[in-house]
């Protein structure tokens, strides 16, 4: 299990202060998250998700996770996009009201 | 004109996407693009009636997800890459430039998938009309 410090770790200060309060007030969603993350993990070597409170409009839900997910190419992060929301849509575990869930691309590093 | 004009924009100012606020810009005609054309789509094909507020693009995407999960899975993303490229500063650099990997790859595929979703839609119009006479 990812440890929610180690998700925290590049949110801004006021977010960590958020985060804790919807988790607080919402406990079950910490498994939801490390479901999450471990399935992350486990599928997309070297995935790496930080938790945030952000929100851009209204109708956002208070967190967002994003979960980068080195891919070689733009094709191959398109593949994992699809493969990561099939795996979300069929595990319905994760409340979507109260946590937004994104993959998101970067480059796979050599070596 | 319709959405995918504004991709017009992107081509025209790759060859200086070497600049911050030139790929931040790319961002923003991409998902503007997009949304464009899937509303176009949900009010052709899905009845639906624009709302005149900023909660259109909510509403689009939540009307798209009835045809295509992806499709409104990779909209929503977008809008999110949009609201960081415009809003979000202090950003590395190589950041930006993978927020403009993603948004033009989600770009692509929606509105590849739209207009599928399209020739779908318009097959079973007239396999319905057809039907009727």
């Amino acid at each position: 299990m990812v440890a929610l410090r180690q998700l925290l770790s590049e949110s801004r200060s006021q977010d960590v202060e958020t985060v804790m309060a919807v988790l607080r007030e919402h406990p079950e969603l910490t498994g939801q998250i490390s479901a999450v993350t471990e399935y992350a993990e486990r599928t997309f070597p070297g995935a790496r998700a930080v938790l945030e409170a952000r929100q851009y409009d209204e109708w956002d839900p208070p967190l967002m996770l994003t979960v980068t997910i080195p891919s070689d190419t733009a094709e191959a992060y398109r593949h994992a996009f699809a493969a990561f929301y099939d795996w979300l849509g069929s595990s319905s575990r994760v409340n979507e009201s109260l946590i937004a869930i994104y993959p998101a691309f970067a480059p796979r590093m050599a070596g | 004109m319709r959405g995918t004009d504004f991709l017009k924009t992107v081509e025209v100012l790759r060859p200086y996407a070497t600049d911050e606020w030139i790929v931040r810009t790319q961002i923003g005609r991409a998902y503007y693009a997009t949304f464009w054309e899937a509303r176009s789509f949900v009010e052709t094909h899905l009845g639906y009636v624009r709302s005149g507020r900023a909660s259109e693009h909510r509403e689009v995407a939540t009307r798209l997800a009835f045809s295509d999960q992806q499709a409104f899975r990779a909209l929503s993303r977008l809008r999110v890459i949009r609201n960081a490229a415009d809003y979000d500063d202090g950003m590395h650099p190589g950041a930006v430039g993978n927020l403009w990997v993603e948004a033009e790859t989600l770009s692509a595929w929606v509105i590849t998938r739209l207009a599928e979703l399209t020739q779908d839609a318009i097959e079973a119009e007239n396999a319905a009309e057809g039907s009727a006479t």
